[in-house]
């Protein structure tokens, strides 16, 4: 286990117990092994061919759980700064790239949005952080259909259940998947989506009846 | 159990594995499946739970800025040189720097040589001591 900085990141593999089964339906797990293992001996190229893969996908959790495309890129870059400096720790046939980019991603926003909600009792706390350009109600007004409803909805869920909803949106990844990324059970992962998911059908609901 | 409560359960289902019935454990489908099949308050909560995951994917997606990965690579070897300009941009830095790594090889040499084994008079090695007062006795020292 490595711990860098405020977030601990494991990528022992042991502690992913369905690993070696995922990895065998996606191949592209072992080509982030590869590109790893270039990237820990410095090479510039791999770490630019992770980005160009994964850079997009991880801009887009962090732009919909931050609620600000240039909160998020801040993010995505230190969490591949944290990448680039712990790529010589990194074990391959372990637990996924992704699985692991994802987590610092989601710590990093938890962190800045835990600081966000100190600096909000503070007087002033406007000069720290400008309103995002999304949370604009004029923005909002100017927009409102259902995806923009449910787009500020998701963004006034608490941090958890935000992260799980928006780890889930795609479809892609199984309960399983994001509780290793959470860090938590797959019970509580089910919990989370049920009070986020509960939240936003009562919450559209209500906005369609007006 | 009666239909209602399995339609509570049911969309309690919904909520935790979403509406894609082909991602549930294959016992759970099948029943989800014979319930949306006879009851028109299951077909309802399941079209509902598929519009709700579709409005939050649609939701969660957002193209990535122009330049963003050219960005996040300049900004990652920045970072990279900023270290290494720290180090080298102060000769006092530079020479804490040294000192630190000096201490800390000295620190392991000293644990080493306090767990390591000393060499036994038969293991057949050359004892060099006595090669050294040799010398010394040849140049009537």
């Amino acid at each position: 286990m490595a711990s860098v900085g405020a977030t601990v990141l494991a990528f022992d593999g042991r502690r992913v117990a369905s690993g070696e089964a995922e990895r065998a339906e996606r191949p592209e797990a072992n080509e982030d092994d590869a590109l790893m293992a270039r990237v820990a001996a410095g090479d510039q190229r791999a770490f630019s061919r992770l980005v160009a893969r994964h850079g997009p996908r991880a801009q887009a959790l962090a732009h919909r759980f931050t609620g600000s495309a240039a909160e998020a890129e801040d993010v995505v870059q230190e969490a591949f700064w944290r990448v680039w400096r712990s790529a010589a720790r990194w074990t391959p046939g372990g637990a996924r790239f992704t699985t692991w980019l994802h987590r610092i991603v989601v710590n990093l926003c938890v962190d800045r949005a835990r600081r966000r909600r100190i600096r909000d009792w503070l007087p002033f706390a406007d000069t720290f952080d400008p309103p995002s350009e999304e949370a604009d109600p004029e923005h909002a007004l100017a927009d409102r259909d259902a995806v923009a409803w449910v787009r500020e909805d998701i963004l006034a869920l608490p941090a958890r259940q935000r992260a799980a909803l928006l780890l889930s949106a795609d479809g892609e990844r199984s309960n399983a998947e994001i509780a290793k990324v959470l860090e938590t059970t797959e019970k509580a992962v089910e919990s989370m989506l049920v009070r986020a998911r509960r939240t936003l059908r009562a919450r559209l609901a209500m906005r369609e009846e007006t | 159990m009666d239909d209602e409560r399995r339609i509570e359960q049911f969309s309690e289902r919904l909520d935790a594995w979403g509406p894609e019935l082909s991602r549930w454990p294959a016992d759970e489908a099948e029943q989800a499946r014979a319930l949306i099949a006879r009851s028109p308050d299951a077909r309802a909560r399941h079209a509902d739970a598929r519009r709700l995951s579709e409005l939050v994917a649609q939701a969660a997606q957002a193209d990535a800025p122009n330049g963003f990965a050219f960005r996040v690579v300049a900004e990652v070897q920045s970072r990279r040189a900023d270290r290494l300009f720290w180090l080298m941009g102060s000769p006092e830095r530079f020479r804490w720097a040294s000192a630190g790594l000096c201490v800390v090889a000295l620190a392991l040499g000293v644990a080493l040589g306090a767990v390591s084994q000393p060499a036994q008079a038969d293991s057949g090695d050359i004892d060099l001591g006595a090669m050294f007062s040799l010398t010394l006795a040849d140049g009537d020292l």
